[in-house]
């Protein structure tokens, strides 16, 4: 239980245990839940403002103004209400750029988190249902992949096909799929051994449907636990390869892009990285804490 | 959190004010820069740090007078053409390296024959030399240079290009020997060799002088820190005494600060939009065969601001080479002003009332690119940036599979077109165009010797490439150097820090 | 334990070998490192002659066998930018990030045990989620800004500090904690999750019942238990840490593997590239190898799979 595998994600599988679903009750546990209730609120205005950015967002973020470079946010000495949050090297409006960048992050986060979601819940739960060689096999596979070093293997792939939001998400989907493998492939594992399962596997269901009907359902909360993780791990790897100039491309809103591209102002002209990166780390921890809520709540007995 | 981060900000400004540099005090200058060389063989790469060692450490044939511009023979005493393909050069009786060896014909002799010689591996970049069929040793202190053909840049290439190296010590350390121990006649010499972390120069007693006189910094410590807000920080803690290709942003903050002193340079570097109109770049290129919509490209993009804006200076360039080269001069070229409605226009007469859509490649300078992207969207042509790495960018290029680019070339610091628009017009690998004229005028001016046959050909090549808008010519980088302010330097256009002529004040 | 062994051993080979596999198809993908080498004045004469010297024409199979048949032996051949041989390189360079990676591991365990700990104690209280935001602060605060940050305040305003290079162990203190500080969540987390996982137990209780002191029972008994997936885990931060430093080593100027990897990326200096990928994994497979086995003769219950 305790091997190396299991402990190479920051969600053990200690964390994540297998709750049945049980119906009712479940809306109050989430409202009760300090941190969550917290957590989804934040979430919910970052998605917000990102749908609503067109509306909400006073400039074009693409509109450059080379006579306005660097302008101060209101804040600072030298800001003005013009310019809320200042503007940036190219004389773009922070403000709007900061809310149309959450559509980048978040897209980069969900869309990344589900291609790896998808391939990791794959094999973790053809590992744990089937066991044997299956297992052994896809075992191996994950023994690889956790082998290689992820930012080097990211940076020297983008480096060699050019850096883009698509290639971004297509790399980092491709590669952080470990985490739901290992934690599903437990998981399953568990609730394999039910007496629901069992029973339909005695009745002669069809193994497809077994998974989809029997075992997914129950495996779902740790899913979403690991998924929740994922993203912000997304986010943050997507603004590392941003920092060495193989994320996604300008002029693009994004957070990660703007921290970057921060980095020549910083010492003189520092809101241009503190901004985003306020964003970023409160996306990522408000993330965090939606995780870790959900976990709670999924397994309540395991707590106090 | 924002108090603060005034508080901080406060406290950097603060910090500026009492940088004390221990330089002058023990007459050493630490210079810190980005890149490590690969090797300290000159002639094994082609890096800026390396090629500025070189500079440094070995001595060329004929050098400039910096005062009138002139080439003068230097470790020469004198440099005379025989024939159009035959140089004769003797030497200055003397002059020793700093492992003690005598300067002789046969040094000069093997550096030109060892670099050509097909069994030397290590050589990055041949044609460097192989402008030189062969060099003859007549007698002790005099060589003959055999070229292939009449070669027009062949002075500009001594001055810049081929430092004499020793043969024999060359002959026993092999390349690598060289790396770890650089021997050269140069006025400062090599003391320290760190791997990763630096290289220690002092200056040489026996140094001969000729037109670079004697060093008159002590020592030098090049130290390799990547990061430029290190540089700056190291820099503002007295730790630092020269640094160089700083930000301008960053540059223009530490003006005025009790200290340092901060200096802006021309360089012979400048940018270009170039196009691929052979054909091979496909549809995507079909409308840059156009010349309508070239020349619109050229009216769009507002070179002045941008460069004045984001660079803090440089010069906007009308032909496809930097002033200072000879060669390059055009009374007939036209000029591309800014002017974005001119710009619709001409895409409209050409067919694209609506805009259009390109790939835009590019590898360095994000800000400039994303600030001609943003121009060229204001008179509707909408762009998507593909970013990659240099290398694999210009291996793309060559394949003709980039329709349209934003490149940067420093001519190796040569002061003759024939490595600039000779280079990329003259149906080399680099060459996008390939118009059989301008082709052809260009390689008669390359070994046209009567100067000024050449200048008229070149003045005609270049008319005929501005007259076709084959490249947006953009504008001359500069480089912005903050340094301790006891240090009296001068920059130079050639990206090289000349520090033997440097002093402390 | 000695079929146990033998099968894990096997595992771990073959991992290895399918990583440098990989690794030697995946920098396949495009490019002509003719060019990269050249540099950016080179002409195209002098590229093409490159490109016969390396071997860059011979069909890729074929190059690959070379390369791992020498790597096997210890040979990576030679780099295209420097001159040196690739092994000299990375030896070169490895003291540099091994010294970080293990300072970064000391200092992600000082704060993210003590951290998790606390939090385990008061679960779900304001304490656990300072603690766990604490420890997340880690990972979302950039790291080329947190180091820069750190350098201005102790080697800049303070002058505590030395701000870049390798050559003290003052040099260390700055940008240990800054790849350490990144690893601390996930240890953070484990400890928490281990601990809440022990502090149920039977076993505890009994301790608790017996009336043994609150401090014995958390250190002697509970902390005991809980540190042995730390230790596993501990193993992967380290091989994560090697490839983490690469920000790190560019902003302090310390040149080990990270920025050397980098640099070869850049350069398309393969043959760096995959000795380096290479030798990172071959750190995380080891040394799992070695948990795995260390684990196993600590509980048996694993060898009996």
């Amino acid at each position: 239980m305790n091997s190396p595998l299991s402990t190479a994600s920051t969600v053990s599988t200690a964390d994540v245990e297998v709750a049945v679903a049980t119906p009712g009750g479940a809306s109050r546990r989430m409202l009760q839940h300090k941190s969550f209730v917290i957590a989804g609120t934040i979430l919910a205005v970052i998605v917000l403002m990102a749908l609503a950015a067109p509306l909400i967002a006073p400039y074009d973020p693409y509109d450059q103004d080379l006579n306005n470079r660097l302008v101060a946010p209101v804040f600072m000495e030298g800001g003005s209400w013009a310019h809320p949050l200042g503007t940036d090297g190219l004389g773009r409006d922070y403000l709007s750029r900061v809310i149309y960048g959450a559509r980048v992050s978040l897209m980069i986060g969900l869309l990344t988190a589900l291609l790896s979601g998808l391939i990791g819940a794959v094999l973790g739960i053809t590992a744990g249902y089937f066991g044997g060689r299956v297992d052994a096999f896809i075992c191996y596979v994950l023994a690889v992949r956790l082998s290689m070093p992820v930012v080097l293997v990211a940076l020297a792939v983008v480096s060699l096909i050019g850096g883009s939001l698509v290639v971004v998400i297509t790399v980092l989907g491709l590669l952080l799929w470990d985490r739901y493998a290992v934690v599903l492939r437990s998981a399953t594992q568990q609730v394999r051994a039910l007496d629901f399962v069992v029973a339909a596997q005695a009745v002669g269901a069809s193994t497809p449907r077994i998974i989809l009907t029997e075992v997914l359902p129950n495996v779902m909360s740790s899913l979403i636990v690991v998924a929740t993780f994922e993203v912000a791990h997304a986010i943050l790897l997507e603004a590392a390869l941003s920092f060495l100039g193989l994320g996604v491309q300008p002029p693009l809103p994004s957070w990660g892009l703007m921290i970057a591209e921060g980095r020549q102002h910083l010492l003189f002209e520092p809101w241009v990285i503190v901004i985003p990166g306020l964003a970023l780390s409160v996306l990522v921890l408000s993330v965090n804490m939606l995780g870790d809520g959900i976990r709670d709540l999924a397994a309540p007995e395991n707590r106090n | 959190m924002k108090i603060a981060l005034r508080v901080g900000f406060g406290l950097v400004a603060l910090a500026l004010a009492g940088a004390v540099h221990a330089g002058k005090k023990n007459d050493t200058l630490v210079w810190l820069t980005e890149f490590e060389p690969p090797t300290y063989d000159f002639y094994a790469q082609t890096n800026r740090e390396g090629v500025v060692l070189a500079k440094h450490v070995w001595d060329t044939l004929i050098e400039r007078d910096l005062s009138t511009g002139e080439f003068k023979p230097h470790l020469a005493s004198s440099v005379t053409y025989l024939n159009p393909t035959t140089i004769e050069v003797k030497l200055r009786p003397g002059v020793k390296f700093h492992n003690g060896d005598l300067l002789t014909a046969e040094d000069v002799a093997f550096t030109f024959n060892w670099q050509n010689d097909p069994a030397n591996t290590k050589v990055a970049a041949r044609s460097r030399t192989d402008w030189v069929k062969n060099a003859e040793k007549v007698d002790i202190f005099t060589v003959r240079l055999h070229l292939k053909e009449p070669f027009a840049a062949a002075m500009a290439f001594l001055e810049s290009s081929v430092p004499i190296f020793p043969a024999a010590y060359t002959k026993a350390q092999g390349s690598e020997g060289m790396s770890r121990a650089p021997v050269g006649t140069g006025p400062y010499r090599v003391t320290e060799v760190a791997r990763g972390k630096q290289i220690v120069l002092e200056r040489y007693s026996n140094y001969f002088g000729g037109v670079r006189g004697q060093a008159k910094i002590g020592k030098i410590v090049m130290r390799f820190v990547p990061e430029y807000n290190t540089q700056i920080a190291e820099l503002l803690a007295g730790n630092a005494d020269f640094i160089w290709r700083v930000p301008k942003d960053m540059a223009e903050k530490m003006k005025g600060r009790r200290g340092l002193n901060v200096m802006v340079g021309d360089t012979m570097r400048y940018g270009y939009l170039q196009f691929d109109i052979t054909g091979r770049a496909g549809a995507a290129a079909e409308p840059l065969r156009k010349p309508e919509v070239r020349q619109a490209i050229a009216h769009a993009v507002n070179r002045q601001a941008i460069s004045k804006n984001l660079q803090g200076g440089g010069t906007v360039l009308d032909l496809t080479c930097y002033p200072s080269q000879v060669g390059c001069a055009s009374k007939g070229a036209p000029k591309y002003s800014y002017d974005p409605a001119k710009a619709k226009q001409l895409l409209a007469k050409a067919g694209y009332p609506n805009g259009l859509d390109l790939d835009f490649y590019g590898y360095r300078d994000r800000q400039l690119a994303e600030a001609i992207m943003g121009d060229l969207s204001k008179v509707g042509i909408r762009t998507k940036l593909q970013w990659l790495q240099y290398a694999p960018l210009r291996d793309k290029v060559r394949k003709g599979e980039v329709p349209f680019n934003f490149m940067t070339w420093g001519s190796a610091s040569i002061s003759d077109v024939a490595n600039s628009t000779g280079y990329f017009f003259a149906k080399g690998p680099d060459d996008t165009t390939q118009d059989p004229k301008v082709v052809d005028l260009l390689k008669k001016g390359g070994a046209e010797t009567d100067p000024a046959k050449r200048l008229a050909l070149y003045d005609e090549a270049h008319t005929l490439i501005a007259r076709n808008a084959y490249w947006v010519p953009l504008w001359s980088y500069v480089y912005f150097y903050a340094m301790a302010d006891d240090l009296r330097f001068q920059p130079t256009p050639d990206e090289i820090p000349h520090m033997y002529r440097a002093s402390w004040k | 334990m000695l079929k146990y062994t033998l099968h894990k051993l096997l595992v771990a080979v073959l991992v290895a070998v399918t990583v440098s596999f990989v690794a030697f198809m995946l920098l396949r993908l495009s490019g002509d490192l003719a060019t990269a080498i050249g540099g950016e004045s080179a002409r195209g004469e002098d590229i093409e002659r490159i490109r016969t010297q390396l071997g860059l024409d011979r069909p890729v199979l074929t190059q690959y066998w070379d390369w791992a048949s020498r790597a096997a032996s210890g040979d990576f051949g030679r780099s295209y930018y420097y001159p040196e041989p690739v092994w000299t390189l990375l030896e070169e360079r490895l003291p540099v990030t091994l010294r970080l990676a293990c300072w970064g591991l000391v200092i992600s365990l000082v704060i993210g045990v003590p951290l998790g700990v606390l939090a385990a104690l008061r679960p779900n209280t304001l304490i656990d989620r300072v603690a766990m935001t604490l420890a997340v602060l880690g990972q979302a605060l950039p790291t080329f800004w947190l180091g820069l940050l750190l350098i201005i305040l102790f080697g800049l305003l303070l002058r505590w500090l030395p701000i870049s290079g390798a050559d003290t162990w003052m040099h260390y203190i700055l940008p240990s904690f800054v790849l350490g500080y990144y690893s601390t969540p996930a240890v953070m987390r484990l400890t928490r999750s281990g601990m809440l996982e022990v502090l149920a137990t039977d076993y505890i209780r009994t301790a608790y019942s017996k009336g043994l002191p609150h401090r014995t029972v958390l250190f002697k008994h509970a902390l005991r238990n809980a540190v042995i997936p730390v230790v596993a885990l501990a193993s992967v931060q380290f091989g994560l840490m090697l490839s983490g430093s690469v920000v790190i080593e560019t902003v302090f100027a310390m040149q080990g593997i990270g920025q050397l990897a980098w640099e070869s990326i850049s350069r398309q200096d393969f043959p760096v590239v995959q000795a380096v990928l290479l030798l990172v994994s071959m750190f995380y497979v080891w040394l799992t190898f070695a948990s795995d086995l260390i684990n196993a003769w600590l509980d048996p219950r694993i060898r009996a799979g």
